[in-house]
């Protein structure tokens, strides 16, 4: 009985040991994985809530949590509702926002200024090289180039710097620097064909700008106001330098469907303003209407029926992608803010 | 017999550990559920936050910031606003404007502007699509002072804006 007993105490121990280690490595490792993507959704909701607080209050930050875990997060902009996917893990994004992944990113927030409303957005970038190859001479490529370097926050750490190539030559400056370049330094140059960063966004400004010329980064064609991006045959008409900046955010890079990073965030930088514009000019059309007859010494009437046109321009969803509805769209806005700046001198508005 | 009393001495023991176990992974589980409760609390509260906070900074209400200006508020109030705003602030919220003019309430129209101090956005009182009637028990709010920019009168009130914020149906 005894041996029958010992015999026993064997099998049972290692069923039972096989059973509690089995039982545990599982819900341990389960635990684990749990605990690791419920640290990383803090992260990315770190991140939004960081997004916001610069939206709403317009003071750059700093935000280095991506710094304590390593994984790969991105903007979706399939669905109604941006998001941010991080694995299989998603939060979702409420104000518009443009980032390049990395793990310590500088955050500040510009605005697209249309004089009688403004569009807000937050850019967040890690340290960056952002290159200018100005392949002509005429003061609108420079100032295309000081607008574009002006959109990116003016941090050293993460450092965001301006570069400007040359052939196989490249400058690098601080945004600052860049900004004070004279217009002798934003010349004309040979085309790029230095080597710059894996990171680094290359931005050619170019009146020749064609597909074939852009197999590195982004084309800008100031005077035709057309970019291209590298891996599309197509064009993008721009309105804004937050067109080009979304080209140039989202990058050259593709999806796992094949679409280019690039021209998603131009859809979706468009998609974002044309919902609230569309909503603002209403708002301010009926605005105009209801204190023109509250303010009978104030002229509301041009900036009424400008709104009224771009509102009818803008029902259009698809309206940035038609270049004789993006001319219609700027006509209407050079006309609203006439009206606007006319009630701004009549002390109607502030 | 003393050897089947060891074996019940086994047998009772590993029922034990498997006891506690359980105990532990109810507790774990238990914990995180309490904890996802916590989160969506705190989620609300975000969003209420995000609603009011867009509304004090975003030129669709506001003049400049923190101070929303009355007659962007009626234009707003008028047509498909509420429809519209949802398409950016989401669904199941609603918005009060009130001037503390110690008048009685009026809602601001086009056609009584400026003699009025109430607005409202998405707010439903009717019963069957009525979002308010659902959820009012757990519906939260929250009421921030405001200045309300009254460029008829050329001059500033106080206010109060009070957002409320539905739980997910």
């Amino acid at each position: 009985m005894t041996n029958i007993y010992e015999l026993f105490k064997m099998i049972f121990g290692i069923i039972a040991s096989i059973f509690i280690l089995y039982f545990l490595i599982t819900y341990t490792a389960g635990y684990k994985d749990t605990q690791l993507a419920s640290v990383r959704q803090s992260i990315v909701k770190s991140f939004i809530t960081a997004s916001e607080n610069v939206y709403f209050s317009g003071i750059p930050f700093r935000f280095d949590e991506f710094r304590s875990q390593e994984f790969s997060y991105s903007l979706s902009t399939a669905a109604s509702q941006p998001q941010v996917e991080f694995g299989s893990g998603k939060a979702p994004v409420r104000v518009p926002l443009f980032f390049i992944e990395g793990e310590e990113l500088a955050m500040a927030r510009n605005e697209v200024d249309l004089g009688w409303w403004k569009f807000y957005y937050v850019l967040a970038v890690p340290a960056v090289d952002i290159v200018f190859n100005l392949q002509d001479s005429s003061g609108e490529s420079a100032d295309a180039a000081r607008d574009i370097a002006s959109l990116f926050p003016d941090s050293d750490s993460p450092a965001v710097r301006m570069g400007l190539c040359s052939g196989p030559r490249v400058d690098m400056y601080t945004k600052d620097q860049f900004a004070r370049l004279d217009r002798g330094a934003l010349s004309s140059a040979p085309p790029c064909t230095a080597s710059i960063g894996q990171d680094a966004r290359l931005v050619i400004i170019s009146s020749t700008c064609n597909p074939s010329q852009t197999a590195r980064g982004v084309c800008v064609h100031p005077s035709a106001k057309l970019a291209y991006i590298n891996g599309l045959s197509s064009a993008y008409n721009y309105k804004d330098s937050l067109d080009i900046l979304a080209l140039i955010i989202g990058g050259e890079g593709k999806d796992v469907f094949g679409s280019v990073k690039g021209g998603q965030l131009f859809e979706y930088k468009n998609s974002m303003m044309r919902k609230e514009l569309l909503l603002a000019a209403k708002m301010m059309r009926i605005r105009a209407e209801i204190l023109s007859s509250e303010l009978e010494e104030c002229n509301y009437f041009p900036l009424a029926s400008g709104l009224e046109d771009l509102a009818g321009i803008l029902a259009d969803d698809d309206y940035y992608q038609k270049r004789a509805s993006i001319q219609e769209y700027l006509s209407a806005n050079d006309r609203i803010s006439l009206g606007w700046d006319e009630l701004v001198k009549a002390g109607c508005e502030k | 017999m003393r050897a089947q009393s060891n074996m019940m001495e086994y047998v009772l023991m590993t029922f034990f550990i498997v006891i506690v176990l359980i105990a532990i992974i109810f507790f774990l589980t238990f914990f995180q559920v309490f904890q996802a409760g916590g989160e969506q609390q705190k989620a609300l509260f975000n969003r209420q936050l995000f609603i009011a906070k867009y509304f004090l900074a975003s030129p669709l209400f506001a003049e400049e910031n923190s101070v929303l200006d009355d007659a962007r508020l009626t234009a707003l109030s008028e047509g498909d606003g509420c429809e519209e705003l949802k398409g950016i602030l989401g669904i199941d919220w609603s918005a009060e404007i009130t001037v503390l003019d110690d008048s009685r309430r009026i809602t601001c129209t086009g056609f009584n502007y400026p003699d009025c101090n109430y607005w409202s956005y998405c707010l439903q009182n009717s019963i069957g699509d009525n979002i308010a009637g659902r959820h009012s028990a757990r519906n939260q709010s929250i009421v921030l002072p405001v200045s309300v920019f009254r460029p008829a009168g050329e001059r500033t009130d106080i206010g109060v804006l009070k957002v409320s914020v539905y739980p997910p149906r």
